[in-house]
């Protein structure tokens, strides 16, 4: 099929404003929130599962993949369209289309941005808890992708405990709705196997999501340490303790010095490490709770402890870790962040052994990141013009990788696997764990038809898959508004 | 076909492990009763003996405890039952991660007692907890009350090991509670009934028990009241782990096995569990009396911490599946939970026209609603699958599904268990038949035949 027949064919199922196809406007799709590029050959923006479903049958018969997108906020490449093919947004599918407050459950259609849903419920006295950290930007279509997490995802889980139902565009153009709006369906929990596939086994068309009640109090603690390690070994105290905090946040001394100046939170500039832990629920829960971290954070060695129960002080105080990414940028050029996961009895070794890599790549690295789920974001700074500079970051990045692993962790505890991680996927599972995946796959008819060469490895080896056309973000600037991680 | 077998199951197992002809009768599903037992001791003993099947065509039923076998259509055939009994250890139990993985076959029970010992609990609590295996409940996706604040099998999920009937072994997720490497097969195979894959070892994420359990129950004339007052309840800022509705059979029941003193043994109850810090505990308990009481419900009977709360847990956990009647059955149906009082009230007007009082309770909050119905006595199983179909049509009018949980084999000839397909469903045959194309495993008894 010839590239106008094709762009026609598209106008007529989505009408002009729809498709793009003009090599500037294509530009704008060519990247994520990853180091990794890929031009798509069309942009196509549906308006309805009907119209998504019409240009996936389209899609086959030219014999072009699908890459779904949400707001390119993701940081695996999991949006890229690395084989090129027909990029599918969803600009315009974004509408809350249903609110039961009493029944606790919404349906939105895909392009809905995920804080825009909680503050939409808000006034109902609820909200939809899962909150990557780029929540002011990024889509519930893309979290669903990517079965995304977020700070508070400790206590209350990850996108997949969230979501009860998902409408889909399969490989032959069905549309199906998996799961739906009751608690237990019969058969195999398809919405399951679905969440977190990033966008390799269909197109998310509407998705059902559980939503929940507000909590009574809130207390936010800041714990300042001289040292990172005392800092690591409150957060296994407190999960050891029996305390799962809403939320429980680690930033070192290098992110501390990049983000003290800039932000209102009168963060310590020469700390060693900062803890910013939150606790949730009921007044008297929380009262304990917090009295309780504090009491642990003493004994680990925190010089300084800071209380904020009302909601603006806690804005001050998560100010600080929302814009430790953004601040990364006064210290290099460039940044490239990490995303692996350690059990957290882990932590203390695994962060100074992450230390040790990146000292011994002359690289330098800022740690901020969801301690209490034991997810890493190690953020290593360089300069990419530098010569070799990138090869030392992604040699690192292989280093901390295996040393997750290595603790008993994961190589991805919330950004997904995409096209940065597909060959350390080889790492985490045998020949046959992932022959066994591919057969859900084959089972969606999907291999190859929705974004292909994401997740799984390729077969190439190692190095050479790492190599190849790579621009890492730039350290500010280059950020889309509002996002943190 | 048969005629090799028993030699090379016993030179797999050892002769001590593998059980034929009557001595494998224990092991009947729905009257079927397969003509040998297998007890592999590891999982290459299980992958081992699942290729043998394939290659000969076997049919295999997966067992654990057994408390759950009655769910699902009767087996299509059924040659060797595989027991899970020998894989009962706990493999890795890390108390300051708050995660443990354990071999399927181990009785929940066990595992409970075994995390108590640092103060810390599965939250899981469906009927036969003691029994049951961690295997079964999870093929099932088994729950009880405290779903309601803890959720299901799927939520505490984080790692799988499983059996394939080619002979291989497989993981999926692992041991720490975030990580999206990889497809979420964890969810698939939850739920699945083992006929994906037999469930090896699982690792969960784990919580600290409650500091204090306190149990309340608040006693209405009418449904509507219960059902009112339950609901509005879910409003406050308290967070039960339970709040479950009963109707008088139901009450009665729950008040004979956990002692409670009831002075309206008409009366429709909602019983609420609430756990945590003693002073977050003591304030929901207040608040659940004030609540009940202020609503003009007509509230004629609250009390608090009646019984000792482990006892009021246990059974309100076995509710229903406590006293078992081989010749009644048991519904399940899920409906958004404004359906609830809907569902019982068609239920119980249902149970009035064929002069049967069905124990019904309601899980509030969550939309799961079960009604266990007594003997059928001397009305042919015809009887049994008509009332079936009026009970089923009522959930479907509300938009829900409806599950016969349990039912005699003579019934289940004449009902399918599970209900219309979902529209999914040429994906989940697609699914069956990537994942055991010779339909090796439990044929026949799960959604639609699969």
């Amino acid at each position: 099929m010839d590239r106008s027949r094709l762009i026609q064919d598209l106008h007529g199922i989505v009408g002009h404003d729809g498709v793009l196809f003009a090599p500037e406007d294509l530009l704008v799709y060519e990247y994520d929130g990853s180091i990794d590029r890929g031009l798509p050959d069309l942009v196509v923006l549906p308006r309805s599962a009907e119209e998504a479903a019409r240009i996936v049958r389209l899609a086959a018969e030219a014999g072009l993949p699908v890459v779904p997108r949400g707001a390119g906020t993701g940081l695996s490449g999991g949006a890229v369209a690395a084989q090129g093919g027909i990029a599918v947004g969803f600009a315009r599918m974004r509408r809350i289309l249903e609110v039961d407050a009493v029944n606790r459950l919404a349906v939105v259609e895909p392009g809905v941005v995920n804080l825009d849903l909680s503050r939409a419920v808000a006034h109902l006295g609820l909200y939809y808890v899962p909150d990557p950290s780029s929540q002011r930007a990024c889509t519930l279509g893309g979290n669903v992708a990517e079965n995304s997490g977020g700070p508070h995802c400790l206590a209350y889980g990850v996108t997949t405990n969230h979501v009860l139902g998902l409408e889909v565009v399969l490989a032959d153009g069905t549309i199906t709705w998996l799961g739906g709006s009751t608690a237990e369906a019969p058969g195999y929990d398809l919405r399951g196997a679905f969440i977190g596939s990033e966008g390799t086994l269909g197109i998310v068309t509407k998705i059902v999501v559980r939503l929940l009640p507000l909590p009574e109090a809130t207390i936010t603690t800041l714990a300042v340490f001289d040292e990172l390690d005392d800092a690591s070994r409150a957060v296994s105290a407190i999960i050891g303790r029996g305390i799962l905090p809403a939320a429980l946040e680690m930033m070192d001394r290098t992110t501390l010095a990049a983000v003290a100046p800039t932000v209102p939170a009168d963060y310590p500039p020469d700390a060693g490490a900062v803890l910013l832990i939150e606790v949730d629920g009921l007044r008297e829960e929380v009262a304990e709770q917090a009295r309780m971290v504090e009491e642990v954070c003493r004994e680990a060695g925190a010089r300084e402890l800071r209380r904020a129960e009302d909601a603006a002080g806690r804005e001050r105080l998560w100010s600080g870790r929302k814009g430790a990414i953004g601040a990364l940028g006064r210290l290099a050029p460039n940044y490239y962040i990490l995303d692996g996961v350690v059990p957290r009895t882990r932590l203390p070794e695994v962060l100074r052994a992450v230390g040790q890599i990146v000292e011994r790549h002359e690289l330098q690295v800022a740690n901020v990141f969801h301690a209490g789920d034991g997810n890493l974001h190690p953020c290593v700074l360089f300069d990419e013009r530098e010569p070799g500079a990138t090869e030392r970051v992604l040699a690192a990045g292989a280093e901390i990788m295996r040393l997750c692993l290595d603790a008993g962790g994961a190589i991805t505890g919330e950004h997904g696997v995409g096209l940065e991680k597909r060959e350390f996927l080889a790492w985490t599972y045998s020949d046959d764990d992932l022959r066994v995946m591919q057969q859900l796959r084959a089972a969606f008819q999907a291999t190859e038809r929705f974004n292909p060469g994401k997740v799984f490895p390729s077969g190439v080896a190692c190095g050479e898959a790492l190599a190849g056309p790579r621009r890492f973000p730039q350290g500010a600037g280059g950020l889309p508004d509002g996002l943190w991680v | 076909m048969m005629h090799g077998v028993p030699p090379a199951l016993a030179d797999l197992l050892g002769p001590d492990h593998v059980l034929a002809g009557e001595a494998a009768a224990d092991f009947a599903v729905d009257g079927c009763r397969p003509a040998l037992a297998a007890f592999p001791g590891t999982p290459e003993e299980v992958a081992a003996v699942l290729a043998l099947a394939e290659r000969e065509g076997l049919a295999v039923v997966p067992w654990g405890g057994g408390t759950g076998q009655g769910l699902g259509n009767p087996p299509e055939r059924y040659d060797l039952a595989l027991s899970l009994a020998r894989l009962d250890r706990v493999l890795d139990y890390q108390p300051a991660d708050l995660t443990v993985t354990v071999e399927a076959g181990i009785p929940l029970g066990r595992l409970q007692e075994r995390l108590a010992e640092h103060g810390q609990f599965l939250p899981l609590d469906p009927p036969h907890g003691d029994r049951a295996t961690v295997g079964g409940i999870l093929a099932r996706a088994a729950t009880g009350p405290r779903r309601l604040r803890y959720g299901a099998p799927r939520d505490l999920l984080i790692g799988i090991r499983v059996a394939h009937p080619d002979g291989t072994l497989s993981r999926a997720g692992g041991k720490v509670v975030k990580n999206v490497a990889g497809y979420d097969l964890n969810k698939l195979y939850t739920g699945s009934l083992g006929t994906l894959g037999v469930i090896m070892a699982a690792t969960f994420k784990v919580l600290p028990r409650p500091a204090r359990v306190g149990t309340a129950v608040a006693i209405f004339p009418s449904l509507e009241a219960a059902c009112r007052a339950a609901r509005s309840f879910l409003d406050v800022p308290a967070r039960p782990l339970a709040l479950d509705v009963l109707n008088p059979p139901a009450l009665r029941r729950l008040a004979d096995q956990a002692g409670l003193e009831v002075r309206t043994p008409e009366g429709y109850a909602v019983v609420a569990e609430f756990g945590g810090v003693p002073a977050a505990v003591e304030r929901q308990l207040l608040d659940f009396s004030d609540h009940m009481d202020e609503g003009g419900w007509d509230l004629r009977q609250v009390s608090v911490d009646v019984a000792p709360a482990d006892r009021l847990h246990q059974a309100l956990a076995d509710l229903g599946w406590d006293v078992p009647d081989p010749a009644g059955f048991a519904l399940r149906a899920s409906v958004v939970p404004t359906a609830i009082p809907d569902v019982v009230q068609a239920w119980e007007e249902q149970g009035r026209q064929v002069g049967r009082r069905p124990l019904v309770r309601a899980h509030s909050g969550v939309g799961v609603v079960q009604s266990f119905w007594g003997i059928i006595g001397s009305e042919p199983p015809s009887f049994a699958a008509g009332l079936v179909a009026r009970l089923r049509e009522a959930v479907a009018g509300l938009g829900g599904s409806l599950l016969v949980a349990a039912c005699p084999p003579e019934v289940k000839a004449l009902v399918d268990v599970w209900g219309p397909v979902p529209e999914s469903f040429p994906l989940m045959q697609r699914i069956k038949a990537e994942f055991d194309p010779r339909r090796t495993l439990n044929p026949g008894r799960f959604l639609g035949r699969l």
